[in-house]
């Protein structure tokens, strides 16, 4: 073997070493980050058509992570977790601007409650139509259905913990912060004990409880004043 | 008997393949087929063959034989290269439909046969003049040979490939050179190094190394498989995008895609580079993102809007940009949206830039999305004015009018070439 085969080999086994750490640490961190960028934008579309979500969406992801790992979820079923609390909404890109712009929401009509209760099946068809993000579509789906109602006319629609666990964290999380922006912490977190087996998984209704009176959202001390206006 | 244009191709590429086997059989004997180190070549190509990695939206798919087939060539026989490729192709041209559940002519499996064989003997006849050029060299022969194989069969195979997407399915030849370019040069060269150590390890007879070569190229195949993930990303956060502006606005379906298509047009006739005017297809789909934060009742009012409600429409390509920010891959494009409704007379929004100022890529897309909005589309809902449409000699006529203080004179030049060219 002669001195170039020598050069060409050293040159090409470097190479394969700094290939193997290429791929396995440097290129999953890009494609994580570019999701992230991706779902960032989705999130500041559906803020800045409907204002009133401001600043929902991240409180919603703090408490979603916190509650599914204190679930023991696994870390692949976090980020389908993370990923379906940022796009959960998407669908709302459909719902009328005036309709939640222009009235609060006890003064809808019931056909404008029923067009605004459609958002997650129009978020889960949306979701559908991008392959690489089709699999929270029935995470989507369901991130507004009780624990407990049961479809006599329609078998195929889940219930209790047929729901996927990553829905039943969403419903909690997101009424849960909906309501304390408008009533306070105290009153929905009564509300989150109160529907807990009836409207919300128990487990999950106890996973959030539990995050919120400890200091597992990425704070010392939950900072339960920080999403309300 | 009348053949379509594909069969008549693959007929005389098939002929030519013929023709280029003979030639090499007789002049390279097959000899080495019967060396172990030609057995283990042979299958550490089929191996190869089926990792494929799937590289754009367009199936464009790269495998790693072309190492192994190169040092086959340079170190037994350029016939049993060319046996080996031509075997490889069809057995996955046979077994890859089984997999996916779908059909394949006979005559797509002998056309890509062909196109092996046509790229084996044009890496042969590369190989031959690499090796003329390093004769009286003691050392670095069979390398050379190996790398002018590579760039024979490459660029051979890239070009058939070419040629037969823009006779078969009209694909335009551009298109298959951009998604080459996806590649990225580091990728060419890792390549190029793993064919130089196969031919290493063939030439030196150190069969049990050859084995181990399959790291590399699981590493190669990984690397380009995220990148194929994150171009495919890309385009799916695009879709993404535009899909929920359709559902908030939707007649904006069927107006993005005719902008996006006539503005690459313009951007290829303005002189911008093919990725460039690629990017700025991409940015007319999104220049109009900003609308889903306006009130559609406001945006599809059949009257003209007061000062209030204008300049509640103004500020969609403020949000534009807003939403587009947060994505790295888009960073080019954000100026190009919020500056889509400047005017060179310094009368535009939202920034009131002058002509020198506006980026050229806005002024494509503001020529094209106001020519589109006055022509209005085919369907009803289409229609976005409380105007009637105009015809497009009308259209064309009142961006003349409105060239040089509302629109770029050289965009709308450009812009009217490619209007008539297409209705010619």
């Amino acid at each position: 073997m002669d001195g170039q085969d020598i050069l060409v080999l050293l040159v090409a086994g470097g190479a394969t070493a700094w290939l193997m750490y290429y791929v396995r640490y440097f290129l999953p961190a890009q494609l994580n980050e570019r999701f992230r960028e991706s779902l960032t934008a989705f999130s500041t579309a559906i803020e800045l058509r409907f204002p009133t979500h401001g600043g929902l969406s991240r409180r919603v992801v703090g408490l979603s992570i916190a509650a599914g790992k204190r679930m023991g979820l696994r870390p692949s079923q976090i980020r389908d977790l993370e990923m379906a609390a940022i796009l959960r909404d998407i669908g709302l890109c459909s719902i009328p601007y005036n309709l939640v712009n222009g009235k609060a929401p006890e003064e809808w009509t019931e056909a404008e409650q029923m067009t605004y209760d459609r958002h997650p099946e129009v978020s889960g068809a949306m979701l559908e139509l991008v392959p690489s993000l089709r699999h929270l579509a029935g995470i989507v789906r369901w991130h507004h259905a009780n624990f407990e109602d049961h479809n006599p006319l329609d078998p195929t629609v889940p219930s209790s913990n047929n729901l996927p666990i990553e829905s039943r964290i969403l419903k909690v999380v997101t009424e849960y912060v909906w309501q304390e922006r408008y009533q306070g912490d105290l009153l929905a977190r009564e509300s989150i004990r109160e529907g807990a087996g009836s409207t919300y998984c128990p487990a999950a209704a106890a996973a959030l409880l539990a995050v919120l009176t400890s200091s597992r959202v990425g704070q010392t001390q939950p900072d339960l004043t920080a999403s309300r206006s | 008997m009348q053949r379509d244009p594909t069969q008549r191709i693959a007929l005389g590429l098939i002929g030519l393949a013929a023709l280029s086997t003979v030639v090499c059989l007789v002049r390279f004997p097959l000899d080495a087929a019967t060396k172990p180190m030609f057995a283990l070549l042979a299958a550490m190509a089929i191996l190869s063959e089926f990792m494929p990695v799937e590289l754009s939206r367009h199936g464009m798919r790269i495998t790693f034989t072309l190492p192994y087939i190169a040092a086959m060539a340079v170190t037994l026989s350029p016939s049993c290269a060319l046996f080996t490729d031509f075997g490889a192709t069809l057995i996955a041209g046979m077994l890859y439909p089984i997999a996916r559940k779908q059909t394949t002519g006979g005559l797509w499996m002998a056309l890509n046969a062909a196109v092996a064989a046509l790229g084996v003997s044009a890496g042969v006849a590369a190989m031959l003049v690499g090796g003329s050029l390093m004769q009286g060299q003691t050392s670095g022969q069979p390398q050379v040979q190996a790398l002018s194989f590579m760039a024979g069969y490459g660029v051979t195979n890239l070009l058939l490939v070419m040629y037969i997407d823009w006779v078969s399915i009209g694909r335009p030849p551009r298109d298959n050179v951009l998604s080459a370019l996806q590649v990225g040069a580091s990728s060419v060269i890792l390549y190029a190094l793993l064919a130089l150590t196969v031919t290493v390890f063939a030439h030196k007879q150190l069969a049990l190394f050859i084995p181990l070569t399959l790291v590399p190229v699981w590493a190669l195949r990984t690397g380009l498989d995220y990148q194929a993930k994150m171009y495919e990303h890309y385009y799916e956060t695009v879709s993404a995008l535009s899909l929920m502006l359709q559902r908030a606005h939707p007649y904006t379906h069927g107006h993005l895609e005719r902008v996006a298509i006539s503005a690459e047009e313009v951007a290829l006739r303005l002189g911008l580079t093919p990725q460039k005017a690629r990017l700025v297809r991409e940015a007319a789909v999104l220049h109009d993102i900003g609308k889903i934060a306006v009130s559609e009742e406001i945006l599809d009012k059949p009257a003209k809007l007061d000062e209030q409600e204008m300049n509640h429409v103004r500020r969609h390509s403020i949000m534009g940009a807003q939403i587009l920010a947060p994505v790295k891959q888009f960073h080019e494009m954000v100026p190009w949206v919020r500056h889509h409704h400047e005017r060179p007379d310094g009368q535009g929004y939202p920034d009131r830039l002058t002509d020198v100022e506006i980026p050229i890529e806005s002024k494509i897309i503001a020529v094209v999305d106001a020519f589109d909005a006055m022509t209005g589309g085919d369907h009803p809902l289409q229609k976005r004015t409380y105007r009637d449409p105009m015809s497009v000699p009308e259209a064309i006529a009142e961006l003349e009018r409105c060239s040089g203080t509302q629109f770029d004179p050289e965009v709308v030049g450009a812009f009217r070439d490619v209007i008539l060219e297409e209705a010619s």
